[in-house]
């Protein structure tokens, strides 16, 4: 490998790798809990809006925000994917690169996975009535 | 402009991003965070759980019968609770200093002030069980339920601190070489000590939201 990065830019891309492992789990969960309270808590006080804003809005804030960070974590675990794939046919690849390259095979499924969950949750939360029995 | 494009492009290269974090941690450590991890998410699904029955349950939760928690008590247990972990932080600075006394002043502190907040929940039962019992409705299950499972959870942490505090009385092997044992029941103490504001919130403050 080329010459190593210093401890900052080693910390960035540490971080960068987990969030591509972990960002769209994070992300739904997010999602999960900011769309069914306010959705809930609007709904049992018996209002379409939440502090003036349309109950729709701010549901779709509470999908596009995560769906956006779950598309962004996708496509870091898919770079590191590539980034490691392309070490490992240089023959640069040490057992750091294969674990980087598991995490990132893990990262693209289940960011995949989580968008879809996200998107289809979403889809249902801004077709329906958001306050139907 | 070019060097924040360099730094981007270091962070996104391959020798950044197999950099491995945290880098060097001993098995216990990974073994007790990831107890944790599986011990945050049982606490998730049962916070999870509240609001989904209090949802569905209608406007007016707690239900007809049961008076809104009060918060007096709830808040003094948080300000002897949340606390505890300092002590537990400043033994474990301590230890890896080599200052056993600090361990052993440290632990005992926590030991006091965790004893205290389940002598407090214990008369907070004692109240409460005049008015709902866990089978009375879904609010007094999970009222129960949840922050019985907490008060397991700090019986299970004060063993745990028991243990280094008898054992550095005894002599144990500790020192600024050893303190595995230390570092990982600190984890476990301020992620129960984290669990209490997220169950002060759910079933204490939440209600008068």
């Amino acid at each position: 490998m080329s010459a190593q990065p210093g401890p900052r830019i080693r910390l960035a891309g540490g971080l960068l790798l987990w969030y591509g492992v972990l960002g769209g789990a994070v992300a739904w969960a997010v999602h999960l809990l900011a769309a069914w309270s306010l959705d809930e808590l609007a709904c049992a006080a018996g209002s379409q809006h939440i502090s003036g804003v349309p109950l729709w809005q701010a549901l779709g804030i509470a999908v596009v925000v995560p769906a956006v960070a779950t598309a962004g974590a996708l496509l870091v675990a898919a770079l590191v994917w590539w980034r490691t794939a392309r070490a490992q046919a240089a023959g640069d690849a040490d057992r750091a690169t294969s674990r980087s390259r598991l995490l990132a095979v893990v990262g693209v499924w289940a960011n995949l996975l989580f968008l879809a969950i996200i998107v289809l949750g979403g889809v249902a939360v801004l077709v329906f009535p958001p306050c139907q029995g | 402009m070019t060097d924040r494009g360099g730094v981007v492009a270091a962070a996104t290269g391959a020798e950044a991003l197999t950099t491995e974090l945290p880098v060097g941690r001993p098995t216990g450590w990974w073994g007790m965070v990831m107890f944790v991890a599986t011990e945050a998410t049982l606490f998730a699904c049962l916070l999870g759980s509240y609001f989904y029955l209090r949802f569905q349950y209608g406007p007016q939760w707690p239900p007809p019968g049961i008076e809104d928690p009060t918060l007096l008590k709830p808040l003094v247990m948080t300000a002897i609770l949340v606390p505890s972990s300092l002590p537990v932080m400043w033994a474990e600075r301590g230890i890896r200093h080599g200052q056993r006394r600090r361990l052993r002043l440290g632990m005992a502190a926590t030991l006091l002030m965790g004893t205290t907040f389940l002598l407090l929940q214990g008369t907070e039962y004692d109240e409460k069980l005049h008015m709902f019992s866990l089978t009375t409705n879904a609010y007094g299950s999970l009222f129960y339920v949840i922050t019985g499972f907490h008060g397991l959870h700090v019986l299970v942490g004060l063993t745990m601190i028991g243990w280094l505090l008898v054992a550095s009385l005894r002599g144990g092997s500790f020192g600024a070489h050893r303190h595995d044992r230390v570092r990982n029941v600190a984890i476990y103490w301020h992620f129960v000590d984290t669990v209490w504001v997220a169950i002060l919130f759910t079933i204490y403050l939440s209600p008068r939201l």
